[in-house]
């Protein structure tokens, strides 16, 4: 018997003695937890996969084959995490967009929908090129998201310096 | 939390120790024990997502002394 395998039946042993109790991955019901933080953070990710695609150089402009190898390696590496996040970006905005906004919030918010259209179409055009101005409008969209979203919980919200290497903000609430 | 965590599956836990992003712990919420992935720390606030993004999008925010414990192995 491995002991691996030793641990789990003495565990489950253990377990008869003192039962274990239960923890769930989801609530039931929907819960009203919404937060575009995570947004953001996938909005700094995409200004930070950017600023470090535009970084590589190769040694000449004829570099040997294993150096465009590793710059080739590079890049798809960077360019996937880009791709992920800018997709993260929308995910989430359209979670909140959809199922936290009511009429009620539209009403004093009315650019909305526009706001979130722009992210959506933002987020397309940071995966399709490497720009570091489009990423930084990309941030700088959903950020504004941010604070509209704090506003209708009648939050209050600051920026703060995000720590990143992005060297850019988060909106948080007050 | 699936494909990691599937319904039935048991965790140790222990709770000393900082909670890192990517740690995966139990905490309570309103007398509930929720099984969730670290996202990130801060201000005295741990944010929290799943892992079956396909399903659940929501991301937690609870205070740190709402954790049970960090998930040390699946048996």
């Amino acid at each position: 018997m491995s002991f691996l395998r030793f641990s789990e039946v003495l565990l489950r042993k253990i377990d008869e003695i003192f039962p274990p109790k239960v923890a769930f991955a989801h609530c039931d019901v929907p819960c009203g937890i919404y937060d575009p933080h995570e947004a953001q953070m996938a909005a700094h990710t995409v200004i930070r996969m950017t600023g470090m695609i535009n970084d590589l150089k190769a040694s000449s402009d004829n570099p040997e084959f294993d150096e465009r190898k590793k710059i080739i390696s590079q890049i798809s590496r960077l360019t996937k995490v880009k791709e992920d996040h800018a997709e993260l970006v929308k995910q989430q905005i359209r979670v909140i967009w959809g199922d936290y906004f009511k009429a009620e919030h539209l009403q004093k918010h009315k650019d909305v929908h526009e706001l979130v259209f722009k992210i959506m179409k933002q987020a397309s055009k940071v995966r399709q090129e490497v720009n570091l101005e489009e990423a930084q409008a990309l941030l700088s969209s959903v950020q504004k998201f941010a604070e509209i979203f704090w506003e209708t919980k009648g939050r209050k919200t600051i920026r703060v310096k995000s720590g990143y290497p992005t060297e850019g903000e988060l909106v948080l609430p007050a | 939390m699936l494909p990691v965590y599937k319904p039935g599956d048991r965790v140790l836990t222990f709770n000393w120790g900082p909670v890192n992003a990517g740690d995966v712990v139990v905490f309570r919420e309103n007398k509930t024990n929720y099984i969730k992935r670290v996202d990130s720390t801060r201000g005295g606030f741990v944010y929290l997502s799943s892992d079956n993004r396909g399903k659940a999008t929501k991301i937690w925010k609870i205070a740190k002394r709402q954790i049970v414990g960090l998930v040390l192995l699946k048996y």
